[in-house]
């Protein structure tokens, strides 16, 4: 079996920035990505428009290059106002060209 | 019926008491809440309801009749969020950011206040024209508009002081959050179908959206109470000048918007709910909108000031109060 090594980027936020999120991995070239509704409580809790515990938590299997882009852009565009948190973890892929452009 | 019998029978009326269950479940830290789908499938269902009841009586009415009317509920739509603001401002003291945060939810409105509140001049053997749902799309909108519109200049000129990054003006993304939102496309799309279909038609689906109705909105209303007991612990974080404030401005903008309402010629039920829609502050359209425009503001204030302050304020006190009013002024 052949395998390659990508990174899991995983993001949790506010479901109010799902939708953005997403068009910024877009933006950047991610070729798909998973979306579950999730709950759960943070340190620096912002307070977000929304239930309280529901959180998005968004997915995406990118290589190194692609994940740190991500995590730059959304630190700069969501970190300061919003309850975000972004998390890398190397996984192992089959098919790696389903997740290159 | 005297102002107390009034504010008794409000009290004692099941939409109330199932409010105050909902708190009471939890401040006693019960498990209960709805599901989320249920809840989200009963506010489909109220909004369509009162969407097609509402298309239906106006394909009946005349323009005359419906003329002033709009043009008094615009005036409330691009009056309120002004007044929340400046409010905010110089008696709450709150940053500009917030007070324009706080504005689009003052400046919007509540379907459940609403229909809380046609419910209530009918049990009292009132009612409200027919129209009245196509008044509450007039009044969401332009509230939340005008009062992102100031929060947007003052960041602008706050980044500019700070040479900073530039432009945040409104997105576009913002217009089509606040026009597709849940309770604009229900309450439109069920006020266009009402329309086209007229009453011969609406007549087969009637019993399904009628005969419920006021059963799904207790059920609803008891959600409601859980969600703003569950904020009442906010209340201590928001201090006593926001508190003081969720309950004036009600009774202002209820004070104006009952007086525009007899001005144009509404009748006593008419001007009461037009007045509980004008003091009502929005919780579904307005957070979205504002967390995404203005994320600065802290969503304690505005959240705490509509759901656990105003909506339950103007449920017990202020339709009672806004009616008093609306028959004063039709003597």
């Amino acid at each position: 079996m052949k395998l390659a090594n990508f990174k899991l980027l995983t993001i949790i936020c506010e479901p109010v920035l799902r939708a953005s999120v997403l068009d910024l991995a877009r933006e950047h070239g991610a070729t798909g990505f998973t979306a579950t509704e999730v709950t759960g409580e943070g340190n620096g809790e912002k307070g977000t428009g929304e239930d309280r515990e529901i959180k998005s938590k968004i997915e995406i299997v990118a290589d190194q290059a692609l994940a740190s882009r991500l995590m730059e852009a959304l630190a700069a565009q969501f970190f300061k106002d919003y309850s975000v948190i972004t998390y890398l973890a190397d996984i192992s892929v089959m098919r790696a060209e389903k997740f290159e452009k | 019926m005297t102002t107390l019998e009034i504010l008794r029978a409000n009290l004692l009326s099941p939409l109330v008491l199932a409010f105050v269950l909902g708190v009471a479940t939890k401040l006693m830290k019960s498990e209960l809440s709805l599901p989320k789908d249920l809840y989200a499938s009963l506010s489909i269902y109220l909004l369509l309801a009162l969407g097609l009841k509402g298309g239906v009586e106006l394909s009946q009415s005349t323009f005359e009749a419906i003329a002033f009317p709009a043009l008094a509920t615009v005036t409330l739509g691009c009056l309120t969020p002004i007044s929340a603001y400046f409010l905010m401002r110089k008696l709450g003291k709150f940053s500009t950011i917030d007070a324009a945060a706080l504005a689009a939810h003052y400046g919007s409105v509540s379907a459940v206040t609403f229909i809380a509140a046609n419910q209530f001049v009918t049990s009292l053997g009132h009612q409200a024209e027919g129209f009245m749902p196509t008044l509450v799309t007039l009044l969401e909108s332009p509230g939340i508009l005008i009062a992102l519109g100031i929060g947007a200049m003052k960041r602008e000129k706050l980044r500019s002081a700070a040479a900073k990054e530039s432009s945040t003006r409104l997105k576009a993304s913002v217009f089509h959050e606040i026009f597709t939102s849940r309770s604009m496309v229900l309450l439109v799309g069920g006020l266009v179908i009402g329309f086209l279909a007229g009453a011969k038609s609406y007549e087969p689906v009637k019993p399904f959206f009628e005969s419920g109705f006021k059963g799904a909105l207790v059920l609803f209303l008891l959600e409601m109470g859980i969600v703003a007991g569950a904020r009442l612990k906010d209340l201590r974080k928001v201090g006593a000048r926001l508190i003081s404030l969720g309950i004036f401005l009600p009774i202002l903008h209820g004070t104006i918007g009952a007086l525009l309402g007899t001005f144009a010629g509404l009748s006593v039920g008419g001007a009461t709910v037009l007045g509980a829609m004008a003091a009502s502050a929005s919780y579904i359209a307005a957070p979205p909108a504002v967390r995404m425009t203005l994320p600065e503001a802290n969503p304690t204030f505005y959240l705490t000031a509509s759901l656990a302050i105003t909506f339950p304020f103007n449920l017990v006190a202020g339709i009672p109060l806004y009616y008093n009013l609306s028959t004063w002024l039709h003597r």
